[in-house]
């Protein structure tokens, strides 16, 4: 393997109470086959001892120690912190599963224009069948993804008032509006191994149904807004009364608070971009209670 | 009757796992069949403990249309990520014409209970009588909305 492109990489990777899982990543992405420009981790104020961990087994890792959990803000820090012009993202339960990123980072310095490239993010290192093409994308996830960092300076990065999911969904429209590109490439696997601690909860729930809201009042296509908005609603009130729970009525709660203090963000995007993008808008994404 | 069992809508696979270690222990000779959508049937083929992956095609996201391929199953398993059922109606509506000998849910994606299709059906009717009923202040709720931003705007920019 040449050294060279992987040295344009930086490995930014957010971790939160999952100590276990991040030694796993660690040990996977610290490898002397992946001679990075450097690691990053982000750690979101964990209390599992997480941060001693890191100190003591990866000294060479650049760590960014939060007192407190502020959400995808700490990956914020984390790409701009990044000294290399591509910043490759990662959870703290995710990690490169081939040996294939020098290729990778080759193929990046043939497009400028892309703002993100979406690895090809997998359950599994098993049964893969890999291609180095690539294609557009409408979307990504942070659990794999290679960050044009003058992207990031350019578009932003993730907006912080959404604390947790569907950021990428937001960051995405931004990058479409300002005429970048996203590019799947499915050469490189990251194999995500979707840790349950954290996942299934009315968080999740709440987090995910609020930020869907924002999405449709900000980049909904104007003609359609209404009609999308009301469509979501019901789902969510559907939800609330089947399930017994108030976590969505929350979430609409903090939508509209967070929707008119916002203002300014709402971009509604042509209707073909938006239809590409394709947001998942059932209600009940993940909530168990 | 075939031993055969099919498995309706497809989860993610570290739920997928359990779901098919419950039905293996139920039903320890039965095929098991995965009714799913086109993207995830090559990885669900890769699977050793699932048999066979039907494609459910349908025009939209998730399930809506009716579908039956027309053979005898022993049961009919539909996994839920809920204890009791309850927002499942379009998947019942859409299988409710498959011959079964039993039918069941998979709480939380691998606790396996046995229900009547009649109550399931009778489920979904309700939850569509709620999704029109929740329809009409949503559609006024969403104007609001849509609204309150308008006026900060105006405000804004006054």
């Amino acid at each position: 393997m040449t050294t060279a492109p992987l040295q344009r990489v930086s490995v930014a990777i957010l971790s939160y109470n999952r100590r276990d899982e991040l030694h796993k990543t660690l040990n996977a992405v610290c490898r002397p086959e992946y001679p990075w420009r450097e690691v990053l981790v982000a750690d979101n104020g964990s209390t599992d001892g997480t941060v001693e961990f890191v100190r003591n087994a990866f000294p060479d890792v650049r760590l960014l120690a939060l007192d407190r959990n502020i959400g995808i803000e700490a990956s914020n820090r984390a790409y701009l912190a990044a000294t290399a012009p591509w910043v490759l993202s990662l959870d703290d339960d995710s990690a490169p599963a081939v040996e294939s990123f020098d290729v990778l980072a080759e193929e990046l310095a043939r497009e400028p224009q892309v703002a993100a490239l979406a690895l090809s993010v997998r359950r599994s290192a098993s049964a893969l069948e890999r291609t180095s093409s690539s294609e557009i994308a409408y979307g990504f996830s942070s659990a794999g993804v290679l960050f044009n960092r003058a992207a990031i300076e350019s578009i932003g990065p993730y907006d912080p008032e959404l604390f947790l999911f569907t950021n990428e969904l937001h960051w995405t429209a931004r990058a479409l509006l300002q005429g970048w590109r996203i590019r799947k490439y499915s050469g490189a696997v990251v194999v995500h191994r979707s840790a349950s601690r954290n996942r299934h909860s009315s968080k999740h729930a709440f987090y995910y149904s609020r930020n869907l809201l924002l999405f449709l009042l900000r980049y909904a296509p104007t003609a359609q807004k209404a009609a999308m908005m009301s469509s979501y609603f019901r789902e969510l009130l559907v939800c609330s009364l089947l399930h017994r729970t108030g976590v969505y009525l929350r979430a609409c709660n903090s939508a509209w608070r967070i929707g008119a203090a916002t203002r300014e963000k709402i971009q509604p995007l042509p209707e073909d971009v938006f239809r590409s993008i394709n947001p998942d808008l059932r209600a009940g994404f993940g909530y168990l209670g | 009757m075939s031993d055969r069992i099919l498995i309706v809508r497809t989860i993610n696979v570290e739920e997928m796992g359990p779901l098919l270690d419950a039905c293996r222990s139920r039903w320890p000779s039965a095929r098991i069949c995965v009714l799913t959508s086109p993207n995830r049937r090559e990885e669900l083929c890769s699977d050793g403990r699932i048999g066979e992956a039907i494609e459910y095609s349908a025009s939209g996201s998730g399930f809506g249309s009716p579908w039956n391929d027309g053979r005898d199953y022993d049961a009919l398993v539909v996994p839920i990520r809920n204890a009791r059922g309850w927002g499942y109606g379009n998947v019942w509506e859409s299988v409710a014409a498959v011959t079964a000998k039993s039918f069941w849910v998979a709480a939380w994606s691998h606790n396996l209970r046995s229900v009547s299709l009649r109550r399931m059906l009778f489920r979904a009717r309700m939850e569509r009588f709620l999704g029109f009923a929740c329809g009409i202040g949503a559609r006024g709720f969403a104007y609001l909305f849509l609204l309150r931003c308008r006026l900060r705007k105006n405000r804004k920019g006054s």
